[in-house]
């Protein structure tokens, strides 16, 4: 099973949804619907299954908005100190993200592939 | 040298203000100079409360002030020691049996608080091992307390037990597990369905922890709570409609003694004064006997719902605790600065309380208002939110 449809199955179960609703572009909190406390567990349930350790802010994003200030605060590229932070995700995608904040949490499920190939290939 | 470092915390302690403040989380409540009844007094302004738990109006009565003036007289003011220090006094053992016997549980042990209550059995009595099963807006401190057990986690939907039994259904056969929820939430107002958990419980095998904080005093027979015929431990507060502080855990058989033992937030703390837990069984009779207020709080609770919904506002809640939905947090926010400087109080709960993006006006009704408060909130929460909007 490739890492997107065992993601998939974890937010199913979890989020007690239909599998075909969860693509890898999905908001996980603006069109999922999750909400923090499921963060808790989908984090031990991911360490448990792809047997790495998870950081939750990194793999979350958790501190992307406090970033995003601090960036415009300081006068620096948001995109840059962003891409500092979260070096798991590829650049198009920061730049993406910097965009979106505005419209709310920006989480994709995509973003947290991003995390589990990097860690998977760096044990 | 430590300036250096004094100023490191304080560049980063300002940038998370600032962002807080920015997103509209910060919390930076009104001073209070007095309270009186349903009022608080702010700014030499007087302000009906639609923010107190304090549902039978105990918190605020004369005869509960004057057991409690006497206890203190008589006790003193401290236990001065931890319950398993020098702090095991009878008069405590004597509430806790008492509380026992009256919601219907074999054992019970007091708190110093509702937080250290819920984190101290919880992360006490699940281990590993274990695998624990928790509605998704359960309290913070039961959260904390299951962080802190280290057991599995399974969460499902709010209020939703039919997610529950499909998480339980596929987790398939588990050695101990449990499920943790409230009976009457805090944020959102509404009831668990205490006979469909039984039934999951009969069919799946699980312990039940209920916390039935907001429900104690209030609801079911004499103030018992709802979840009596399910929940295997139950833990309740003092400080809502008992009107007094702290905390109390109802248990089984022999678990009293094993959290004696191992739960570390009760351990090594100071236990709370004798005075308190001889208040604690003056203010049980109290409640027990409140049936006339608890009949008016309810006629309040369907005057207010049935009101906010013709005037077309988004209301959930079933019993006391009523949410307004408003969504964005900064408007929620300004909607109760607002309406506190007309002369209403009423909680903006916002992320992380609540989810982000659904913040909420959490109205908390008590015996103490009348068809005139709902009259005065109803009028000025129109006013606000037509402004804000």
């Amino acid at each position: 099973m490739d890492l997107f449809e065992e993601v998939r199955g974890i937010l199913a179960d979890l989020l007690d949804l239909d599998e075909k609703r969860i693509t890898a572009e999905s908001y996980l909190v603006r069109e999922l619907g999750a909400e923090s406390i499921d963060f808790i567990e989908l984090a031990a349930t991911m360490s448990r299954r792809f047997k790495i350790e998870i950081r939750k802010d990194e793999i979350f994003l958790k501190r992307l908005r406090f970033y995003a200030m601090e960036a415009g605060l300081n006068g620096w590229d948001t995109v840059s100190f962003i891409r500092d932070k979260y070096p798991h995700l590829p650049g198009p995608r920061v730049a993406e993200i910097v965009r979106d904040l505005e419209d709310g949490p920006a989480l994709k499920v995509k973003d947290l592939l991003f995390y589990l190939e990097s860690r998977v290939a760096g044990k | 040298m430590s300036g250096v470092f004094l100023s490191m915390f304080a560049e980063r302690i300002k940038n998370r203000l600032t962002y807080q403040r920015k997103a509209g989380l910060l919390r930076n409540p009104a001073p209070v100079t007095r309270r009186e009844g349903k009022y608080i007094f702010s700014g030499g302004r007087r302000i009906v409360n639609f923010a107190s738990n304090d549902y039978l109006g105990l918190g605020c009565c004369a005869e509960l002030g004057r057991c409690a003036a006497r206890n203190f007289r008589r006790y003193g003011t401290s236990s001065s020691s931890s319950r398993l220090a020098g702090g095991n006094y009878s008069v405590i053992s004597r509430a806790e049996k008492e509380y026992a016997a009256f919601f219907g549980y074999s054992d019970a042990l007091f708190f110093p608080s509702g937080y250290q209550a819920n984190m101290g059995l919880i992360s006490t009595l699940l281990e590993r091992d274990d695998r624990v099963y928790f509605d998704k807006h359960i309290h913070a401190s039961s959260v904390k307390g299951m962080i802190m057990s280290g057991s599995g986690l399974s969460g499902y939907n709010h209020n939703n037990l039919s997610h529950l039994e499909r998480r339980l259904r596929s987790a398939g056969q588990h050695g101990r597990s449990a499920v943790l929820t409230e009976s009457l939430f805090s944020m959102d107002g509404d009831i668990l369905d205490a006979a469909e958990l039984k039934r999951l419980k009969d069919l799946y095998g699980f312990l039940a922890i209920v916390d039935e904080a907001h429900a104690f005093g209030v609801l079911g027979e004499g103030g018992r709570g709802i979840a009596g015929g399910v929940a295997d431990i139950a833990v309740g507060t003092f400080g809502k409609a008992f009107g007094l502080f702290g905390a109390f855990v109802l248990l089984p058989e022999g678990f009293k003694d094993f959290l004696f033992n191992f739960s570390s937030p009760l351990i090594y703390t100071t236990t709370l004064p004798e005075a308190h837990a001889a208040t604690a069984v003056d203010a049980l009779a109290i409640a027990e006997r409140s049936d006339g207020k608890r009949r008016h709080l309810r006629a309040a609770c369907l005057l207010m719902k049935d009101r906010l919904l013709r005037e077309g506002f988004r209301i959930s809640g079933d019993a006391h605790i009523l949410a307004l939905e408003i969504g964005d947090e900064n408007k929620a926010a300004e909607m109760s600065r607002r309406l506190f400087e007309r002369g209403v109080f009423v909680l903006a709960a916002r992320y992380p309380t609540v989810a982000l993006n659904r913040a909420i006006l959490r109205i908390g009704i008590t015996a103490l208002h009348e068809e005139e408060d709902i009259d005065l909130f109803v009028k000025v929460v129109k006013e606000v939110h037509g402004e804000v909007e």
